[in-house]
């Protein structure tokens, strides 16, 4: 059986928070 | 966002699905009504004895009739239920225990149509309340009324949908008589039914003759029945948690079939109250971790088939039952807080319907203040299950960008915005029920609560002439029933 897990975020959530990150990486730190 | 506790990957979910159709193809269930029997038998089902064995067909038939969303009707249209549910789940009463704790004396005795009329106001008062389950048995009723008088004080006391037992046809047809008088016809109790029924299989496989026909009478009046599976593992199931859920979803997808034969796109619940056996006594185990990894299989099973769905008793307070009945203690804060979590961990489940305030020692017995609690702590526990957004707004790169690195954003407007909703920023000191500034223990403010809800509430009466028309009702089905008309 699969190990019990609790998600909080969707695929979709994930790749926005990711690219958000990204974003921030490359305007707010460069 | 949201938290979502699931316990099986999704091949998982179809492996235990097929299962599950092996099960009904090759095993069968049993049927003890012959009058259920014939009426699968005319649908594609094989009958061999009270042997029912259900092809493939007949499930995808079934599965591809039911409703997937549905409203549970209520006396009081504002106090309808639409499901799916939204952001969380709808919360009832527990059910149907043949003891009460006396809040005033703290015994614990047979409980009485009285009591049951008391547990319907307070219920009707507190809003956590979605649905109210009779929560304790009227037993100065003649047992054989029980289900129809329990359903009637509640429809009497409760503004709410009403979710009783229904054991035998009769009992079906009385209750649809009495719902149906309320609603205002047959039609106006279809779109809106004013009540749905609890009815065990009894495992493994097996559908009793009363509640079977029950289920018949339900569906045809568009009743939505909820078949709560019961399966112990290692008892009535396999010990395997996989084998568990196979045999309880089997369970589900008969009682399906049963419904939809009856009425095709009659609404069903998918409804599981699955746990392992404690091994050393026997008795069905709410404590054991397997319940709650059931509880999560079993509404992604549901999910699966995008039924309407009820995980049963994610009670707050479970204790083992006891050979005598155990003393309550105070509850204080800090037990709230370790009942708080476990009540979070359960709803992340997701099931649209859940049953438990007010329970006792696995419903044997249950008591007014209990579900005064109950709703206390839930209430606090909501703020595990919220939704949050994922938008341009909340990712907030351009309020990121503008404080930047070694900032900080209590200055922003943003902040302002947002912090009071998504931060959750109550203690258990502030209370949703209880008087918050009260120094007494949460048990001692819960019964001033259900005294205070009892002195003052007042739930509107029906009408003096649908009143009258439901009492005669019951005298016609206490004739009928008992056999004495």
């Amino acid at each position: 059986m699969s190990k019990p897990g609790i998600n909080f975020l969707s695929q979709d959530e994930l790749v926005a928070i990711h690219n958000t990150s990204l974003e921030i990486v490359e305007k707010t730190c460069s | 966002m949201r938290a979502l506790l699931t316990f099986l990957s999704e091949d998982e979910v179809k492996q235990i699905h097929e299962a599950s159709l092996q099960i009904l193809k090759e095993t069968g269930v049993k049927v003890l009504s012959e009058k259920v029997r014939m009426l699968l038998a005319e649908n594609g089902a094989e009958i061999s004895g009270d042997i029912v064995k259900i092809p493939e067909s007949l499930v995808a038939e079934a599965l591809s009739r039911a409703p997937h969303k549905m409203t549970l009707g209520a006396r009081e249209p504002k106090c309808d239920l639409n499901i799916p549910a939204g952001e969380f789940p709808f919360l009832a009463t527990s059910g149907f225990s043949p003891f009460v704790d006396d809040f005033r004396t703290g015994e614990r005795r047979y409980s009485t149509s009285a009591d049951l009329k008391d547990f319907a106001i307070i219920s009707d008062y507190i809003d956590t309340v979605d649905f109210f389950w009779p929560i304790v048995i009227p037993g100065d009723v003649t047992p054989q009324l029980q289900e129809l008088y329990s359903l009637a004080i509640a429809f009497e006391n409760n503004r709410k949908h009403i979710q009783c037992s229904c054991v035998t046809e009769k009992t079906a047809q009385w209750q649809v008589r009495l719902a149906t008088a309320i609603a205002g016809g047959e039609e106006e109790l279809k779109k809106r039914p004013l009540f749905s029924t609890i009815n065990c299989t009894v495992a493994p496989l097996v559908f009793e003759k009363g509640s079977s026909e029950a289920m018949v009478v339900l569906a045809k009046a568009g009743i939505p029945p909820a078949p709560m599976s019961m399966v112990l593992a290692s008892t009535t199931g396999p010990a395997t948690m996989a084998g568990t859920l196979a045999l309880a979803n089997a369970e589900e997808l008969a009682s399906l079939i049963i419904t939809e034969c009856a009425n095709p796109g009659a609404p069903m619940i998918y409804c599981s109250e699955i746990s392992p056996a404690d091994m050393r006594t026997g008795e069905i185990n709410y404590s054991a971790p397997e319940y709650l990894l059931l509880c999560a299989g079993g509404t992604q099973l549901a999910r699966f088939y995008k039924l309407p769905n009820f995980v049963a008793d994610i009670s707050p307070r479970k204790t083992p039952k006891n050979s005598a009945p155990p003393k309550r203690t105070q509850v204080d804060t800090s037990s709230v807080k370790r009942s708080l979590a476990a009540v979070a961990m359960h709803h992340t489940t997701r099931s649209d319907l859940s049953a438990s305030f007010g329970d006792l020692d696995q419903s044997m017995s249950a008591s007014l203040d209990q579900v005064v609690l109950d709703a206390e702590i839930y209430e606090h526990a909501r703020a595990y299950l919220r939704r949050f957004e994922v938008n341009d707004d909340t990712l907030a790169l351009d309020i990121v960008h503008k404080v930047g690195p070694g900032g900080h954003f209590l200055g922003e407007k943003h902040t302002l915005e947002h912090f009071k909703k998504e931060i959750w920023s109550r203690t258990m000191d502030d209370t949703f029920i209880l008087d918050p500034m009260s120094k007494d223990s949460f048990s001692e403010r819960a019964k001033t609560k259900v005294r205070e809800i009892l002195s003052t509430h007042k739930v509107p009466p029906i009408k003096e002439a649908l009143h009258k028309e439901m009492q005669q009702i019951l005298r016609d089905a206490e004739k009928d029933i008992l056999g004495n008309g």
